[in-house]
């Protein structure tokens, strides 16, 4: 009685119907129904009064609708369902096929019950019955039901990978602790999914087996990123975050080098703060960073890339600060010139910036091309830069000219010293000329010697200034017509 | 063409064969029915108020009850239409003088009693009872009886089925039973139903797969019936099959014994 009941509610279950009828509606429809009165007629009395064999005639009529009864699937897979109940292999296999086509975990259930009666039906189609069975989620009964699968010789890989996950969590003795571990290990080797129930064990702080390092290393080797929606979901359960890195004791020994991959997951999960915490401690080479500015370009270009204004500030000027560690002048050049013409929030830290562009100005200007030359000293003349810089850049021109001689077009040359004019104060004038006028009267013992070449030398110097104030109003006019080189 | 059934006709036919019988039976009973005659003038007037409203009834052990169910409605057909008149024809033969007669009408919206008489007729008896206890006159009684017969054959042949009307046969059988609810009777139970589902030719066995595989599944009725017996029942294989099958499913007792045979 009570068999039956449970069979009865099992029937409630829409699935097995809708199954039943998708699976067999096909069939039904496909080929003209062959008229099953007589045979319906035959087995009912029988089907009624328990017969197996008539109740799973009946119960296939009525499924497929084969007579004038029609077609009831309900009454069908009762039918059915009571006819495999009473032992009834065919039924039984009947409602394998069914719930196999529709994916239903009962398919396996049967199928046990066929082997446990020594029936080989299921033989070859066990394996894929049982992975495709297994709980999707982690639950006392689900675990229950997988041991028992495990230890019924179902040792295929997801099943154990699945036990596995059991066992780590206490719900299944199927082996050891370690045991699990190290299954999980070999399977996260070439498993994403396993991976990821490792993660959740060695990301869990306070255990054995707790490793961000390993999960940093190994992470991006199974195919998976760290900004996958999985592993982020993971990295803020376990606290894989800037502010889980900033909690982290620095100074612990078990941390030295767990904690940089902390604050790196978190950095390339998409932590922008973190990012930038990176950046910089590889930059400046802190907390048990190592300094590697490639390292800390990777981290704060992501940060500079932030909406968070701050953020992007800060990763900004960091930038400027890893390109003159790096010497790359024209990187920090194109990016400081971008911020200043573009007028943006970065516009003050690129001008503060700008003293790497005088100072390599002043000392490589020999090795530089002379457009970008030029559009140094046009961004110097802006309203914004420092005196201080303006100077420097100034205090050069005279030495770019003199190195260019006469490869520098008149123009050119007119052009810088136009600049040159604007970008020197008074003060700087002066400086120059007390530094000119020093130069004319050296003291005695350093004219010995060599004194006539420096007379000519002087002598030189002085007719260029003189040309050189003499053209000066030319200047003026063939800047009109030339296009400035802050136009190129 | 389709020989048509005239209604009235039926009446007349099976009129002419209940008077035929009752013919023979007064001839026979001649003899008898003078000297009971005789007696009751000789002794005087005895009343029995047994005679007063129905003054043929009878008791004793050979003097019966029958409860005749008429399920005109089912017979459809002409051939149908003559087994029932048949069948009753042969069951009025068995009826005995003082025998109680219960017509029960049953039709689409339930059934009610329409006869409920003891067959007229002085009975058979010694010259010294009829002298001591009886007034029955057989000239009276046998107007009386003219006039039952009259009466049965009317009765009996109001409900059928005349304009093709549908009818369901389950729910004839169901009313039937629902006449006696399980209770047991010593009555004679005759009924006169064709037995053919409604629309299914008697002779088609794919007609009547059809019919299961439509109905049966979906029966619900519950059958608990006195012994009866049929009049007027098709005698085809094929419905015999169908309801033998359909009272074995519902756990039912139904013998289909047809009433004139013993």
């Amino acid at each position: 009685m009570k068999k039956q009941s449970h069979i009865l509610t099992r029937l409630k279950h829409l699935g097995l119907l809708a199954s039943l009828a998708l699976c067999v509606g096909y069939a039904a429809f496909a080929q003209e129904k062959p008229n099953m009165d007589a045979k319906f007629r035959e087995l009912y009395p029988k089907a009624v009064a328990g017969e197996p064999a008539a109740m799973f005639g009946i119960g296939k009529i009525y499924v497929e609708g084969t007579s004038s009864a029609g077609r009831d699937v309900q009454k069908g897979s009762e039918f059915i369902q009571r006819a495999s109940s009473a032992g009834y292999l065919s039924a039984t296999k009947y409602l394998i096929e069914v719930y196999e086509r529709s994916g239903s975990e009962k398919a396996l259930e049967l199928c046990q019950k066929l082997q446990r009666a020594g029936d080989k039906y299921c033989d070859k189609k066990m394996e894929a019955l049982v992975e495709r069975s297994v709980p999707k989620t982690v639950t006392p009964n689900n675990c229950k039901k997988l041991t028992d699968l495990y230890n019924n010789g179902n040792q295929g890989p997801v099943v154990k990978s699945e036990v596995t996950t059991c066992v780590l969590q206490g719900l299944s003795s199927a082996f050891t602790q370690s045991e699990a571990m190290s299954n999980l290990r070999v399977q996260a080797a070439d498993d994403q999914k396993a991976f990821l129930r490792l993660i959740g064990f060695m990301l869990k702080v306070g255990t054995p087996d707790w490793d961000p390092l390993f999960v940093e290393e190994n992470l991006p080797k199974t195919g998976l990123t760290f900004k996958d929606k999985e592993v982020k979901d993971l990295f803020v359960k376990n606290d894989i975050t800037f502010d889980g890195c900033r909690k982290m004791d620095r100074l612990r020994r078990e941390n030295l080098r767990q904690r940089p991959a902390v604050c790196r997951m978190a950095a390339r999960s998409g932590d922008e703060e973190a990012a930038l915490y990176v950046g910089d401690a590889y930059l400046s080479a802190k907390d048990y960073f190592p300094e590697d500015p490639a390292e800390a370009s990777i981290y704060i270009k992501e940060a500079a890339q932030s909406k968070n204004p701050a953020i992007s500030a800060d990763a900004f000027v960091l930038l400027m600060n890893l390109y003159q560690k790096q010497g790359k002048f024209y990187e920090h050049f194109a990016t400081l010139k971008q911020e200043i013409k573009s007028n943006s929030l970065n516009k003050r830290a690129a001008l503060a910036a700008f003293g790497y562009e005088a100072e390599y100005l002043q000392k490589n200007h020999t090795s530089m091309n002379l457009e970008d030359v030029q559009e140094v000293i046009s961004i110097a003349e802006g309203n914004d830069v420092a005196q201080e810089h303006k100077s420097r850049i100034g205090k050069t021109i005279d030495a770019i000219i003199k190195d260019r001689g006469r490869l520098m077009r008149p123009i050119e040359k007119d052009s810088l010293l136009m600049y040159k004019e604007k970008l020197l104060t008074q003060k700087d004038k002066e400086e120059i000329e007390a530094a000119r006028l020093a130069a004319l009267n050296p003291p005695k013992d350093e004219l010995s010697g060599t004194g006539a070449d420096k007379k000519d030398a002087l002598k030189g110097e002085t007719q260029k200034g003189e040309r050189t104030k003499a053209e000066t109003p030319k200047v003026a006019d063939a800047d009109k017509r030339a296009p400035k080189p802050s136009d190129k | 063409m389709k020989a048509q059934i005239n209604p009235q006709k039926m009446i007349n036919s099976l009129l002419s064969v209940i008077l035929g019988g009752f013919s023979s039976l007064v001839l026979s009973n001649a003899l008898v029915a003078l000297v009971t005659f005789g007696v009751s003038v000789a002794f005087g007037v005895l009343t029995s108020p047994a005679y007063a409203a129905d003054k043929y009834c009878q008791k004793g052990p050979n003097t019966k009850t029958y409860d005749i169910h008429i399920f005109g409605n089912t017979f459809k057909d002409p051939n149908s239409k003559k087994q029932m008149a048949q069948g009753l024809t042969d069951l009025y033969r068995s009826v005995s003088i003082g025998d109680r007669i219960k017509v029960y009408s049953h039709n689409a919206t339930g059934y009610s009693l329409s006869m409920d008489q003891c067959v007229p007729g002085c009975p058979e008896t010694s010259l010294l009872d009829n002298l001591l206890s009886t007034t029955c006159s057989p000239e009276v009684a046998k107007r009386d009886r003219k006039t039952f017969n009259q009466r049965f054959a009317e009765t009996t042949m109001a409900d059928i089925n005349r304009d093709g009307s549908t009818y369901d046969i389950f729910k004839a059988i169901q009313d039937l039973n629902d006449v006696y609810k399980g209770e047991r009777t010593n009555n004679v139970v005759a009924v006169a139903i064709s037995m053919i589902p409604d629309g299914i030719n008697p002779t088609d066995p794919n007609a009547f797969n059809k019919f299961y595989a439509l109905n049966v599944p979906k029966l619900e009725i519950s059958l608990e019936f006195p012994p009866v017996c049929t009049v007027g029942t098709s005698p085809n294989s094929e419905v015999l099959k169908f309801w033998r099958e359909v009272f074995a499913l519902k756990h039912a007792k139904f013998d289909f014994k047809p009433c004139n045979k013993d």
